[in-house]
């Protein structure tokens, strides 16, 4: 999810607007009242980020980018290790995660319907199961990536993974260069579903 | 006090100009207090102990009466309409509380 | 079945359109259709997951490509309904006050009968061929590979073969794989060098090329 950094600090005060000013007094209001406690809020923000939405599959490629040994178990065992983070269920019993490198690009697509790792990356968008995208993806990956915004130069090897068994697929896309210093959390933050599928960079 | 699963749902799940705003299937949240206002609205519906759709309602009233207006502009709105409402709080109340704070934050 | 729904290289259906900070479910309806296919005690009632593919893959061609993907789930969930008895067509077309379009009926089907396999056939580097067979029931082997060559690039384990398990309850499971194909091998020598296929497919579906 995305947010700026937090403008508490009073050492820089920047001027609230008033949408502002009028959410901070009625948060005061409401919590001296005994209606919401601060933990809860808190709580709740990150619990969205969680339980609905990519932020699963977020947080187990993020893991992967700062821990090797983890990285390798999720290669060689996608379910296990994704497990090991709290994540799995329907449409997810199966998983295998496969590795972007500069020379590899690697997209997800089910051509026979539109099979997506549900534990992972939530439920699928509309254009994941369109016509046009099941139908073109296994034939012309380089122009439709293109066209979705990836221009992947003709060196780079596409491979197409159409989901039509049981197994669900989730891309590990390359760690953005510049992000050394970041934390698994941060990156998590970083990482967008489309990158998971394939159809973008993070 | 922890979130009902079922009412996390629901709240997830709105459609049409209610719909929370995402990008990647994430939620957006383009300031801190959208996030905050996102989890007051929660809170003071359970804590209130009332269905999620009498927020909802005035959720889409606002966004209706506000045509272009920033999605959680309408939400902290919203919640507003809905405290004065439910006799949590009052108008003058909240005009007071928003006095202090520019005050403070001046 | 060799239906609309099997659309893997077909041409015509134009850009893909992303619609920017899209819901998870666009109208109300939609939610309520995606609880009653995951979760409701109704769902328990018309079988397997391949049953209900099929069920989708059976609706009128014209129907199938107008309909939103929940509306598809809706037509499959009624069709099984009313073909398990659990609701009638007349129910459902009295309630919805108007029409209520179904899939259509399921043809007399072959159903196979696959030897009970749990030692794989194939190993990973196998070159193997799809086999050009065209069951008129469900199967999860997409046209665009069918008498292609490949080679096996995992073995998955076993898995209930959809072209069984859709129509029947025996017992059926299969070892099923992870194969590639060349991108030239499916679209001709037009197509790039350098792009793979990745189809998984049960074993039902290949033989040694």
């Amino acid at each position: 999810m995305s947010a700026p950094e937090d403008d508490r600090d009073h050492h820089h005060p920047a001027p609230m607007s008033d949408v502002e000013v009028r959410a901070r007094a009625l948060e005061e209001l409401l919590r001296e009242k005994g209606l919401v406690d601060e933990g809860f809020i808190d709580a709740v923000v990150s619990a969205y980020a969680n339980d609905i939405g990519p932020m699963n599959g977020a947080r187990v490629v993020a893991r992967a980018w700062v821990d090797a040994e983890y990285k390798k178990r999720l290669l060689a065992d996608a379910t296990a290790a994704i497990a090991e983070l709290g994540y799995g269920g329907p449409q997810g019993e199966h998983m295998v995660v496969v590795e972007n490198t500069p020379k590899v690009h690697n997209v997800v697509v089910c051509t026979l319907c539109s099979c997506y790792p549900w534990p992972v990356l939530g439920l699928p968008p509309r254009w994941y199961k369109s016509a046009a995208y099941r139908s073109r993806m296994v034939r012309e990956p380089r122009v439709l990536l293109r066209e979705m915004g990836l221009d992947l130069p003709e060196s780079v090897e596409i491979r197409v993974w159409d989901s039509s068994a049981e197994i669900r697929y989730l891309v590990l896309p390359e760690r953005p260069a510049g992000t050394e210093g970041l934390d698994a959390e941060a990156l998590a933050s970083r990482l967008t579903r489309d990158a998971m599928i394939g159809t973008a960079r993070p | 006090m922890t979130i009902e699963r079922g009412a996390a749902a629901e709240v997830a799940q709105m459609a049409g100009p209610a719909a929370l705003p995402r990008r990647n299937g994430e939620l957006v949240f383009e300031a801190p207090w959208q996030g905050r206002a996102f989890g007051m609205a929660l809170g003071v519906v359970q804590r209130l102990g009332i269905p999620w759709r009498e927020f909802q309602q005035r959720l889409i009233a606002e966004i209706g009466a506000r045509p272009g207006a920033p999605y959680y502009d309408c939400w902290l709105a919203a919640l507003e309409r809905l405290v004065v409402e439910r006799g949590v709080t009052s108008l003058a109340e909240v005009a007071a509380a928003q006095r202090r704070v520019r005050h403070e934050s001046s | 079945m060799n239906g609309l729904h099997d659309m893997g290289g077909m041409d015509g259906f134009g850009p893909v359109e992303v619609e920017a900070g899209e819901p998870v479910f666009h109208h109300a309806w939609e939610r309520r259709v995606f609880g009653l296919v995951a979760a409701s005690a109704a769902r328990r009632r018309i079988g397997t997951t391949d049953a209900f593919r099929f069920a989708i893959e059976r609706m009128e061609p014209s129907h199938y490509l107008r309909a939103s993907y929940y509306e598809r789930w809706l037509t499959a969930m009624a069709t099984l309904l009313v073909e398990h008895g659990v609701l009638t067509r007349d129910e459902l077309v009295g309630r919805a006050g108007g029409s209520f379009p179904l899939s259509r009926p399921a043809p007399l089907l072959r159903i196979p009968e696959p030897a009970p396999a749990a030692t794989p056939r194939f190993a990973v580097g196998s070159a193997v061929r799809v086999r050009n067979e065209h069951p008129r029931g469900h199967t999860r082997c997409p046209r665009y590979v069918r008498g292609r060559r490949g080679t096996v690039g995992r073995v998955d384990g076993v898995f209930p073969l959809p072209d069984v398990a859709a129509h029947d309850d025996r017992p059926c499971a299969e070892p099923a794989y992870g194969v590639r194909f060349p991108a030239r091998e499916l679209w001709g020598d037009a197509a790039a060098a350098n792009e793979t296929i990745h189809v998984d497919l049960w074993e039902s579906y290949l033989e040694p090329a």
